[in-house]
């Protein structure tokens, strides 16, 4: 029987990094399957102690980093801020002003485009950046509020140009609860529902608005119009969402 | 055009195959007069049926043979029969078209041969073709899934063995770290935005909040809430957990004021509500059964650590302690020790007692003085603690050149792997320049071996000394 050592050997010395290198490699038979799997199954969290610092360097090379990847490399870094070793700090340091050198010129390039604001789409794509820039910022606090005013002060002056467009509203109307501006929030939503109808993210909206007033029965007064079978909703998210404020007894 | 019952496509092929069938025909009565008998003169018309099966298929071929072959014979018999029919003038032309049809058969079932071989192969490549598109295809979709599958399992921040690392960050046998720790560790897994560990205050009857997280600018100090008449004094006087969609079941919670509060949960500690961890902004989404659950998962992982803080924390206010390293004296030693033996005897676990003694003690206190070298002695002891990604229970011993270690749930073989770890933490301390020179030798103890009471293990452990200072 082969042992894993053998098993894991590559007779051209090619050494896998990541998973979908491995994948490739066995696409190509530089690797065997075994190699592949052993790579597949061995992923480890990001955030795990010690940090994978190549891993790091891996996701922070993308050019497209998905909101939840950016948040959550924000999270390690502002964790790796604080460690002893002065060295880790410091490249944390410089990763955080690499990726928001990176977002700060990808609105740049967004604005820079002709006439952006006169199309509903480029609005919202620039509105969507702003998110993505204060959703990164989100453990700067300061940071997080100044790029939610921006989007609010942009909707707000190019209202009349995307108001129609459901994603530049519904970032309007995140910003403005991120921002605690409920009153202000209230009165978006009703006039987003008024104009593009009972949409299930305004009723999602609309049922986080009475879940930030503690208001656990509007919530569930809200979502109950969204009750139905679970391929019914959206994502699974949204029918676990539903599910739990609308059916069953808690702690029983 | 239909002609004959043929397709425009194959009435030509005949056509064209009866041209050539009369070509020898046609210069025959052009040059000779007609054809007549003799080999010579049948040789031309016999080439055409192999020449055609050649060039053409076969269908068209046998036509043109046949044609080729009628053309000949009836006006050579004509011409000929009045000469007789002589064997040696008519077998060469018998023998010619006898082998010019043979051949044109053969090279029509050849060639059919072949066409049917070739249409089989293109079949299979064809085949092959698909299957290898669909291949391709099916490994472009099986690539980005398995990039996007990579990116979860690398992007989890709900791991449970992120859970496992953070939870063992808590044995730190320092309330105030564990405490953070333990918030921090609800951050990081509910995406919390701001929450608190409630416990009871100076005054009887309210809570106060001895950890929080998120907030920005009270001062903890200054709050109190009132244990009868607040969620979080419902919750740790009734030991049971309190969440918002409560609300919808009945009017059991209108009396609190529940608007600071998402999520209570009690810290126990054995049966007994010992605090009361307080979620205050939890993200919408983030709100779910999971997040009670975990919350749930959390908190009973931690109870043994906040235990054991809780003993080490009661046990320290009651015991004299050194002025120097605050450590406590070997009074409470053998009092922890016998505690820790009763329960061991109750089927719970191993205890150790490591004895670190330091025989350039006196050398170094000339140096560095008392307080320095029981300093450095402790530094050890630290060092071990970060090694070992855990708290461990420190007591002077006999001497003061000497530390005693109390550690839970290791045999005589893991003392002996912890004595060679102190070691180790020793000359990872001089070799980074921060501590004088130490010459430490380490005696041990298990309850693993038998050992009936505190002065029993303190014995064993003193006789190893004794053997080192040999």
């Amino acid at each position: 029987m082969k042992d894993l050592r053998t098993r894991l050997a590559s007779p051209t010395g090619f050494v896998p990094r990541t998973q979908s290198q491995a994948l490739q490699g066995y696409i190509e038979g530089v690797i065997s399957l075994e190699y592949f799997v052993y790579r597949a199954v061995n992923v480890r969290p990001l955030l795990e102690q010690p940090f994978d610092l190549g891993e790091v360097d891996r996701l922070l090379a993308k050019g497209e980093l998905d909101p939840d990847n950016l948040e959550l490399l924000m999270a390690l870094f502002q964790h790796m801020l604080k460690d002893p070793d002065k060295e880790l700090a410091l490249y944390a340091a410089e990763s955080v002003s690499a990726l928001e050198r990176r977002y700060m010129e990808r609105l740049r390039e967004l604005k820079s485009r002709p006439s952006w604001e006169r199309e509903s789409e480029a609005v919202a794509r620039v509105l969507r950046a702003y998110a993505d820039l204060a959703r990164m910022n989100a453990g700067r606090r300061e940071l997080r509020d100044f790029y939610l005013d921006e989007l609010v002060a942009l909707f707000r002056e190019l209202r009349g140009i995307c108001a129609g467009d459901a994603g530049a509203v519904l970032s309007y109307l995140r910003a403005l609860l991120a921002l605690g501006r409920m009153d202000e929030a209230a009165d978006g939503l009703r006039a987003a529902r008024a104009d593009l109808g009972n949409l299930p993210e305004l009723v999602a909206l609309a049922a986080e608005l009475a879940y930030l007033a503690g208001n656990a029965r509007a919530v569930a007064a809200e979502l109950a119009s969204l009750r139905g079978p679970p391929a019914r909703q959206a994502t699974p998210e949204a029918a676990e969402l539903v599910g739990f404020w609308t059916g069953g007894r808690c702690y029983d | 055009m239909h002609a004959f019952g043929l397709g425009k496509g194959r009435f030509l092929r005949y056509f064209e195959a009866l041209a050539a069938a009369a070509l020898p025909f046609a210069l025959d009565l052009a040059l000779g007069g007609g054809p007549g008998p003799g080999l010579a003169r049948a040789v031309p018309y016999a080439a055409v049926a192999p020449l055609l099966a050649l060039l053409s298929s076969p269908g068209p071929a046998l036509a043109a043979a046949a044609a080729a072959t009628a053309l000949w014979a009836a006006p050579a018999i004509v011409r000929g029969s009045g000469a007789g029919f002589a064997f040696a003038a008519w077998s060469g032309p018998a023998a010619a078209f006898g082998l010019s049809w043979s051949l044109a058969l053969g090279i029509s079932f050849a060639k059919n041969r072949l066409a049917e071989s070739k249409r089989r192969l293109l079949g299979r490549f064809r085949t092959a073709l698909s299957r290898n598109a669909s291949l391709a295809h099916q490994n472009e979709a099986l690539v980005r899934v398995n990039a996007v599958l990579e990116q979860r399992i690398t992007g989890q921040r709900d791991a449970i063995t992120l859970l496992h690392d953070r939870v063992r960050g808590l044995s730190s046998l320092n309330k105030e770290r564990a405490l953070a720790t333990l918030l921090e560790t609800a951050a990081d897994f509910t995406r919390m935005q701001s929450g608190s560990i409630w416990a009871p205050g100076d005054e009887s009857g309210s809570l106060e909040p001895i950890s929080v997280y998120g907030w920005p600018h009270a001062s903890p100090g200054d709050m109190a809430e009132d244990a009868d008449s607040s969620i979080v004094g419902y919750v740790y006087r009734n030991g049971r957990p309190y969440s918002m969609r409560m609300l919808l079941e009945g009017m059991e919670f209108d009396r609190f004021d529940t608007s600071e509060t998402v999520m209570a949960l009690p810290v126990m500690i054995g049966a007994k509500a010992w605090a009361v961890l307080r979620i205050e902004e939890l993200p919408f989404e983030r709100y779910s059964r999971y997040t009670e659950t975990l919350l749930a998962i959390l908190l009973s992982l931690a109870e043994p650590y906040l235990k054991a803080i809780v003993e080490y924390e009661a046990l320290s206010s009651r015991l004299e302690t050194d002025g120097d390293t605050g450590y406590p004296l070997i009074s409470s030693l053998y009092k922890t020790l016998d505690r820790e033996l009763a329960q061991v005897g109750l089927g719970a676990g191993h205890v150790s007692l490591i004895v670190m003694e330091l025989l350039n003690y006196d050398a170094l206190a000339r140096s560095v003085g008392a307080k320095g070298t029981k300093a450095a002695l402790a530094a050890v002891k630290t060092h071990l603690e970060r090694r070992r990604a855990g708290a461990i229970a420190a007591f002077h011993f006999a001497e003061d050149s000497q530390l005693a270690l109390l550690v839970r749930d290791l045999d005589q073989d893991g003392a002996s792997f912890f004595c060679l770890d102190a070691l180790a933490a020793v000359a990872e301390l001089q070799a980074g320049g921060d501590a004088p020179p130490l010459e430490l030798i380490i005696g041990f103890s298990s309850s693993a071996q038998g050992h009936a009471d505190s002065a029993s293990m303190a014995a064993a452990a003193e006789h190893l000394l004794a053997l080192q200072r040999l």
